[in-house]
C-alpha cells in the first residue's frame, strides 16, 4: 500500500514502489530507484479524457456522501489494480471534500489492509472482485466502494452485491448506476442529488 | 382694491379648498405609486433570488456530473414564473451547462457577467453563484422581463387618476355647501346691521337656527341689540331721574346736612343771617328765639362771645377748640368754617370732641404707663412701623445699642441692628427687617451684638412680635432685646464643671462615657474605627502615702500636661477617677493607637516627679481596645479597655495590652473584672437582698426549732437575679468579700432588729463568712461591735465557713471561732469531707455543727459508700460533741435514711427552697 502525493515525484515514488515489488528480496534503496526513473525516459500510460472524467466523477462522489462518522483527517481514495485511472487522480489529489483533503493510494491486489485504511476504493471490476475474494469481511464498513466496468456489473436482483456505485460508458458518456440498499448497510447516506443523477438506483430486492 | 380683496370670500375659500384637496390627493397617489412600485420591485428581486437559489440547490448534481439533460429539467421549473424570460445553468468556468428560454421568445444577448442584479431598459438580470461543500461550482442567470411592472404602473394611474378627478368633484360640490351655509346668514346679519345703522330699528332680531358657530354669532348679535335697546331705556330713566333730582334739590340738602354728625350752621354772607342749621344743632339746644340771629345760635351754645364775635369775622382758626357747659354738661367743641357758594354763604361747622378729648387723655395715660413699664424693663425693646423704621426704643435699648433715641427713631432697623451668629459670627438678617418680610420670627434667635466703646460682645435672645391695630391689622413689629451673656457664660461654667474634673481640668468620667457613646455610634453607622485607651499610673499610690495628697494632686496635674501633649489634637483625654485615665482617639486604628499609647508611657517613664527633695518615677499601665462595629458597647468598651489594663498591669507593670478577642486567659480575667465592677457598683447601689433556707431537724419529735441559712443574692442592673456562684469567685479574686460580708452581717442584723418576732421562731441563723474575713482581725472586731450593738441575741448566730478557708489560716481562724463564741455564737464548718478532710483537724477546732457535703448525701438512699461516709463523719461529730447537718436533701427516702444514720438536721430542695427572707412564714 502506498500513499500518493501529487506532482511528478509522486509519479516516480509509485513507480519505485511498483518495482520495490516486483524484486521484493532485493532490498534496493528507494532514492536509487528514483533516481533512476528520473534520469532514465519513462513510457507510461496517458490518461484519456474519460480518465479525466472518471476521476472527477470520483472527486465528486465524495462530496455526496454521508459517512456518518467523524472525521478531520484526510479522505483516503485507495485505487485498486493497476493504475486503473492512468494518472489522472492527480487531478484531484489535495483538493478538499467535506473539508477534508483528497488522498490517493495504491491497493495491491494481494494486500491486506486495515480495515481503516481508507474511505473510497475504486478499481476495475476483475480487480475488486480479486481483491473481495481476500478481504470480504470489510468489504463496505463505510467504505463506498466504486466499480469501474459495464453497466452490466451494475446490481440487479439475486446478483452478487457490493460495488455501491457502478460506473460505465453509454453512449460515449459516462453514466453511474447506485446500489442504495447496499449503501445503508454499510453505513453510508447517499445524497439525493448523487441518486437524481444517477443511470439507475438499485432499492432493494424488489426494486427494479 | 386688489384682485385678492374684490374677490368674495366664498370663491377664496371654494379655491383654497379645492386646491388643499388636490394637492394632498396628488401627494398621496404620488407617494402610493412610488412605494407600490418600489415594494413590486423589491419583490421581483427577492422572487428572482430565491428561484435562482433554488436552482442552485437543485443542480448542484447536474454541475458535478455534467448532466444537462438534469439541470435542463431543474430549470423549466422556471415556467410558472410569467416575467422570466430566460435562464441559464453555468459552469465555474462560465460555459453554459442548461438554458432556459420563455414559450418561444428569441434568446436575448445577456449583459456581461457580473455577479448580482442588473437593469438594462426593460429587463432585469440576475447572476447568483452556486457554491457547494466550500467550492463555487457555477452560476444561475436569470432574465426577467420588467414590462409587467410597466404595465402595472400604467393601470395604476389610470385608476388614480379617475379617483383624484371624483376627489376633487366631490370637495367642490362639498365646500359649495358648506360655504353657502355660512355666507347666507352673515349675509343677513349684514342686513340686520345695516337696518339699525340707518333707521335706528333697535327692535329686529336675526332668527337663530343653528347652534354652531354662525349660531352663535347671530346670537350674539341679537344680544347686542338686546343690549344697547336696555342701554337706550336707562339713558331715558336717568334723564327722567336727574330731572326729578334737581326738583328735590333743596330738601336734598337739608337732609344732608341733617345727617351728618356735626352742628352745621349756614350764614348769608351778605346779610350775615342764618340761613339755616341742621337737627344736629338741636341735641345740643333745644330751641332759639331767632334762629336767623347768628350771636343767639351761637350763643345757644355756649360760646364765649368773643369766639362768637370771631367766628362771625372768620377769624377763627380752623380747628380751635372751645370747652363750654350746656345744661351743667361739659363738652368740647372744635370750631371750623367754610366759604360756599361763591362765598355767597359761608358754613360753620361745630365737631363735638369731648369723646374724642377723653380718649384721647386715657390714651396718653395709657402711653405713659406703657412707656414706664418699657423703660423699666430690663430687656431691650425697640418699636418699628410697617417700613422697618424705628419708632421706639428703651433706655435699654439704647444702651444695648449704644445709640440715642434721637439719633436711631426714623432709621431702617437694619441700618443699627447689628447682629450675628452665634458660633460663625457671621452676619444675620436682622430680626424686624426678617419678620416684616415673612410674617414670622428668624428661626436664629439667640445672637451675638457688639456694643459701647470699647465694643463689649453680649450674647442676646431676641423676641420679635406683630403689633396689631384694633382690627387685627399688622401696624408695625415689636423685638425685645435679653441680654443673657451673664447667665450663658454661668450655664458654661456650670456645664464644664459638670463636665469636667476639677483637679485636672480634664474630662470627667460621665463626659468621657458620653463621648464614648458617641464614638461607639459612629463605629457602627460609619463602620469608622476608633481606639480607647485606659491607662493606669503604677507608684501613683507610694507618691500619695508618702508624700500627702497634695502631691499626689499635683502629680495628677502634671501627668495630665504630659499626656496631653502625647495625643492627638482632637483626641479626648479624661479622668476616670483616682490615677486612671481614658484616652478617646476617633478615627484612629489599632496600629497608631499603639504608637500613641507607647509614646504615652514612654513620656511617663521618662518623666521625674519631684517632692520636696525626693524624685519619683513613676509608669503607666494602659490597655488598648480597638472600637468597631463589633465591639460598640459602651458598657462592654470601657470595661475592656479596664481589663486591658488590668492585664497590663499583671503582666509586669508598664505594659500595653491590646485587647484580643482570642486570648482566653484574658477573657477569664476580663469575666472576674467585669464581674469585680459590677459588685462594687451593686455594693454602692444596694443591689444585694437575702434569700433563707430552712435547716430542719431530722427528728422531729424533740421540737426543737429549726435553722435557717442566710444566703446572698445579687440583682444585676438589667433586674435579673444573679445567683452567688457567677459573681462569689470575682469577689474572692478582687477582695471584696469582706465588704460582702459586712453587708451580709449588716442586713442580717437589721432584719433581726426588725423582725424580733419572728426570730423568736427561729432557732438560728447560719451566716456564711469568707476565707479571708475570719482571718482578718479588722473584721472580727467589727462583727463583735455590731453585734454588741445589736438587739439581737447572739446564740440566734451561727457562721459557717468552709473547711478550706479555715484551713488556710488555722491559727487566725481558731482565734475568731474563740472571740465570737464568748458571746454566744455558733459555727459550723460547711462542705465537711470534700476538702482536706482531716478528722484530725476537728479535734482542735471548736464548731458546734458539721455540714456533711451533698455529694454523699444526695444518692444516699442508693449508695451505701455514701451511706457509710455519711455515718462515719456522723459519729465522729457526735463523739466530738457536733451536731451534723446534710445539705442536698432532695426527697423522703433520702430523708428516712438520714433520720436511720442519727443526721441531727437536713437541708434542701425536698425540704424547703430557698426564698426571700421576707417572704418566709417562719
Amino acid at each position: 500500500m502506498q500513499r500518493r502525493a501529487s506532482s511528478k515525484s509522486t509519479l516516480i515514488q509509485r513507480l519505485s514502489g511498483f518495482m520495490a515489488g516486483l524484486a521484493r528480496p532485493v532490498k534496493v534503496s528507494s532514492w536509487i530507484l528514483a533516481s533512476f526513473f528520473a534520469l532514465a525516459p519513462v513510457q507510461a500510460a496517458e490518461p484519456t479524457a474519460m480518465d479525466h472524467l472518471r476521476a472527477a466523477y470520483l472527486y465528486q462522489f465524495t462530496k455526496f456522501v454521508e459517512w456518518n462518522q467523524e472525521s478531520e483527517g484526510p479522505l483516503v481514495i485507495a485505487l485498486v489494480g493497476d493504475d486503473p485511472l492512468r494518472g489522472a487522480e492527480e487531478t484531484i489529489i489535495g483538493k478538499r471534500s467535506q473539508g477534508r483533503v483528497i488522498e490517493v493510494i495504491s491497493l495491491g491486489i494481494n494486500e491486506q489492509p486495515a480495515q481503516t485504511c481508507c474511505d473510497v476504493i475504486y478499481g476495475r471490476v476483475p480487480d475488486l472482485a480479486e481483491l473481495r475474494g481476500s478481504r470480504a469481511e470489510w468489504f463496505g464498513e463505510r467504505v463506498l466502494v466504486v466499480s469501474d466496468g459495464s453497466r452490466e456489473y451494475s446490481p440487479v436482483p439475486g446478483a452478487e452485491r457490493w460495488r455501491t456505485i457502478n460506473m460505465y460508458t453509454e453512449n460515449n458518456k459516462l453514466r453511474f448506476d447506485v446500489d442504495l440498499e447496499l449503501a445503508v448497510r454499510s453505513g453510508l447516506t447517499l445524497g439525493s442529488e448523487l441518486l437524481k443523477n444517477a443511470g439507475a438506483v438499485f432499492r432493494g430486492a424488489n426494486s427494479p | 382694491m386688489s384682485q385678492e380683496s374684490r374677490r368674495s370670500i366664498r370663491s377664496r375659500l371654494l379655491i383654497s379648498q379645492v386646491f388643499a384637496t388636490a394637492l394632498v390627493l396628488g401627494l398621496a397617489i404620488g407617494a402610493f405609486i412610488m412605494n407600490d412600485k418600489r415594494s413590486f420591485r423589491a419583490e421581483l428581486m427577492q422572487s428572482l433570488d430565491a428561484q435562482a437559489q433554488s436552482i442552485g440547490i437543485n443542480t448542484r448534481g447536474a454541475l458535478a456530473f455534467e448532466d444537462a439533460d438534469s439541470a435542463a429539467n431543474t430549470l423549466k421549473a422556471l415556467t410558472v414564473y410569467p416575467y422570466v424570460r430566460q435562464g441559464g445553468l453555468h459552469r465555474a468556468d462560465g460555459s453554459i451547462l442548461a438554458t432556459y428560454l420563455k414559450d418561444s421568445l428569441q434568446a436575448s444577448e445577456p449583459p456581461p457577467l457580473k455577479i448580482g442584479f442588473q437593469t438594462t431598459g426593460d429587463s432585469l438580470y440576475l447572476l447568483r453563484p452556486i457554491r457547494f461543500d466550500g467550492e463555487r461550482t457555477g452560476y444561475v442567470s436569470l432574465h426577467a422581463d420588467l414590462a409587467i411592472e410597466k404595465a402595472r404602473m400604467t393601470g395604476f394611474l389610470t385608476v388614480a387618476l379617475a379617483i383624484f378627478l371624483a376627489s376633487i368633484l366631490a370637495a367642490f360640490l362639498l365646500a359649495f355647501r358648506v360655504q353657502r351655509s355660512i355666507m347666507a346668514p352673515l349675509e343677513q346679519i349684514t342686513r340686520l346691521a345695516r337696518d339699525v345703522a340707518r333707521k335706528g330699528n333697535y327692535a329686529r332680531r336675526l332668527m337663530v337656527t343653528r347652534n354652531d358657530e354662525v349660531g352663535q354669532l347671530m346670537g350674539s348679535v341679537n344680544e347686542m341689540l338686546d343690549a344697547m335697546q336696555e342701554r337706550e331705556r336707562l339713558l331715558e330713566v336717568r334723564v327722567a331721574d336727574q330731572t326729578d333730582a334737581l326738583i328735590h334739590d333743596h330738601q336734598f340738602m337739608h337732609s344732608v346736612l341733617d345727617g351728618v354728625g356735626v352742628i352745621l350752621i349756614a350764614l348769608d354772607h351778605g346779610d350775615g343771617k342764618v340761613k339755616t342749621v341742621n337737627e344736629k344743632f338741636y341735641d345740643y339746644v333745644d330751641r332759639v328765639a331767632d334762629e336767623t340771629d347768628p350771636h343767639e345760635v351761637l350763643g345757644a351754645l355756649q360760646l364765649d362771645s368773643t369766639l362768637i364775635d370771631r367766628i362771625l369775622d372768620q377769624q377763627v382758626f380752623n380747628g380751635e377748640t372751645a370747652e363750654v357747659e350746656i345744661d351743667t354738661k361739659p363738652y368740647i367743641f372744635e370750631v371750623s368754617h367754610y366759604a360756599l357758594d361763591l362765598d355767597q354763604e359761608y358754613l360753620i361747622e361745630i365737631t363735638d370732641i369731648t369723646d374724642r378729648k377723653s380718649a384721647e387723655v386715657a390714651l396718653a395715660v395709657g402711653k405713659t404707663r406703657v412707656e414706664v413699664t418699657l423703660n423699666s424693663l430690663v430687656d431691650a425693646v425697640i418699636t418699628a412701623d410697617q417700613d422697618g423704621r424705628i419708632n421706639y426704643l428703651n433706655p435699654v435699648a439704647e444702651e444695648i445699642l449704644g445709640l440715642e433715641s434721637d439719633y436711631v427713631l426714623g432709621l431702617q432697623a437694619s441700618q443699627i441692628l447689628k447682629t450675628y451668629h452665634m458660633n460663625t459670627e457671621n452676619e444675620l438678617e436682622d430680626p424686624v427687617s426678617f419678620f416684616l418680610r415673612q410674617g414670622q420670627e428668624h428661626p436664629i434667635n439667640n445672637r451675638i451684638m457688639y456694643t459701647g466703646q470699647p465694643s463689649k460682645r453680649l450674647v442676646t435672645e431676641l423676641t420679635t412680635a406683630a403689633m396689631n391695630d384694633n382690627d387685627g391689622q399688622r401696624i408695625g413689629v415689636v423685638l425685645v432685646i435679653r441680654d443673657v451673656t451673664e447667665i450663658r457664660e454661668l450655664i458654661a461654667q456650670i456645664s464644664h464643671q459638670a463636665s469636667h474634673d476639677a483637679l485636672t481640668g480634664l474630662l470627667n468620667r460621665r463626659e468621657f462615657q458620653r463621648r464614648l457613646e458617641f464614638a461607639l455610634s459612629t463605629a457602627v453607622s460609619d463602620e469608622s474605627e476608633h481606639a480607647l485607651l485606659y491607662l493606669d499610673l503604677d507608684k501613683f499610690k507610694v507618691v500619695n502615702d508618702t508624700c500627702g495628697h497634695a502631691a499626689g494632686d499635683q502629680l495628677l496635674c502634671q501627668l495630665t500636661k504630659i499626656m496631653k501633649e502625647g495625643v492627638r489634637t482632637g483626641d479626648t483625654v479624661s479622668r476616670l477617677g483616682g490615677d486612671e485615665f481614658g484616652i478617646l482617639m476617633l478615627n484612629c486604628g489599632s496600629k497608631k493607637a499603639y504608637a500613641i499609647a507607647e509614646k504615652l508611657r514612654d513620656c511617663i517613664s521618662a518623666f521625674r516627679f519631684t517632692w520636696e527633695k525626693e524624685t519619683f518615677q513613676i509608669g503607666a499601665s494602659i490597655g488598648l481596645v480597638e472600637i468597631t462595629a463589633d465591639n460598640a458597647n459602651r458598657e462592654s468598651a470601657l470595661s475592656l479597655a479596664d481589663a486591658a489594663c488590668y492585664a497590663a498591669k499583671e503582666g509586669g507593670r508598664n505594659r500595653i495590652y491590646v485587647y484580643d478577642m482570642e486570648d482566653q486567659a484574658f477573657a477569664d480575667k476580663f469575666g472576674q473584672v467585669v464581674w469585680a465592677n459590677k459588685i462594687s457598683r451593686a455594693l454602692e447601689e444596694n443591689r444585694f437582698f437575702l434569700v433563707a433556707q430552712r435547716i430542719q431537724p431530722i427528728d422531729t419529735s424533740t421540737g426543737e426549732l429549726a435553722h435557717y441559712e442566710v444566703l446572698l443574692r445579687m440583682q444585676d442592673e438589667d433586674g435579673s437575679t444573679v445567683p452567688p456562684g457567677v459573681f462569689l469567685t470575682a469577689a474572692e479574686n478582687y477582695g471584696l468579700m469582706e465588704d460582702i460580708d459586712r453587708w451580709v452581717i449588716n442586713a442580717v442584723l437589721s432584719w433581726c432588729d426588725e423582725n424580733a418576732e419572728k426570730l423568736e421562731r427561729i432557732g438560728k441563723f447560719a451566716i456564711n463568712l469568707s476565707g479571708n474575713s475570719i482571718s482578718d482581725t479588722k473584721f472580727k472586731r467589727h462583727l463583735l461591735r455590731v453585734i454588741s450593738e445589736s438587739s439581737v441575741d447572739p446564740h440566734k448566730l451561727c457562721f459557717e465557713f468552709t473547711e478550706t478557708a479555715a484551713i488556710s489560716d488555722f491559727e487566725s481562724a481558731r482565734q475568731f471561732i474563740e472571740a465570737l463564741r464568748k458571746p454566744g455564737c455558733s459555727f459550723s464548718l460547711d462542705d465537711f469531707g470534700t476538702g482536706m478532710s482531716s478528722f484530725a483537724y476537728l479535734k482542735n477546732f471548736p464548731v458546734d455543727y458539721l455540714k456533711i457535703d451533698g455529694v454523699f448525701v444526695r444518692n444516699i438512699a442508693e449508695s451505701r459508700i455514701d451511706a457509710a461516709m455519711v455515718k462515719s463523719i456522723t459519729e465522729v461529730g457526735h463523739a466530738l460533741g457536733m451536731k451534723t447537718i446534710a445539705e442536698f436533701v432532695e426527697n423522703e427516702d433520702c430523708l428516712r435514711v438520714l433520720e436511720g444514720i442519727g443526721v441531727d438536721y437536713g437541708q434542701g430542695y425536698g425540704i424547703h427552697k430557698p426564698t426571700g427572707i421576707d417572704e418566709i412564714d417562719f
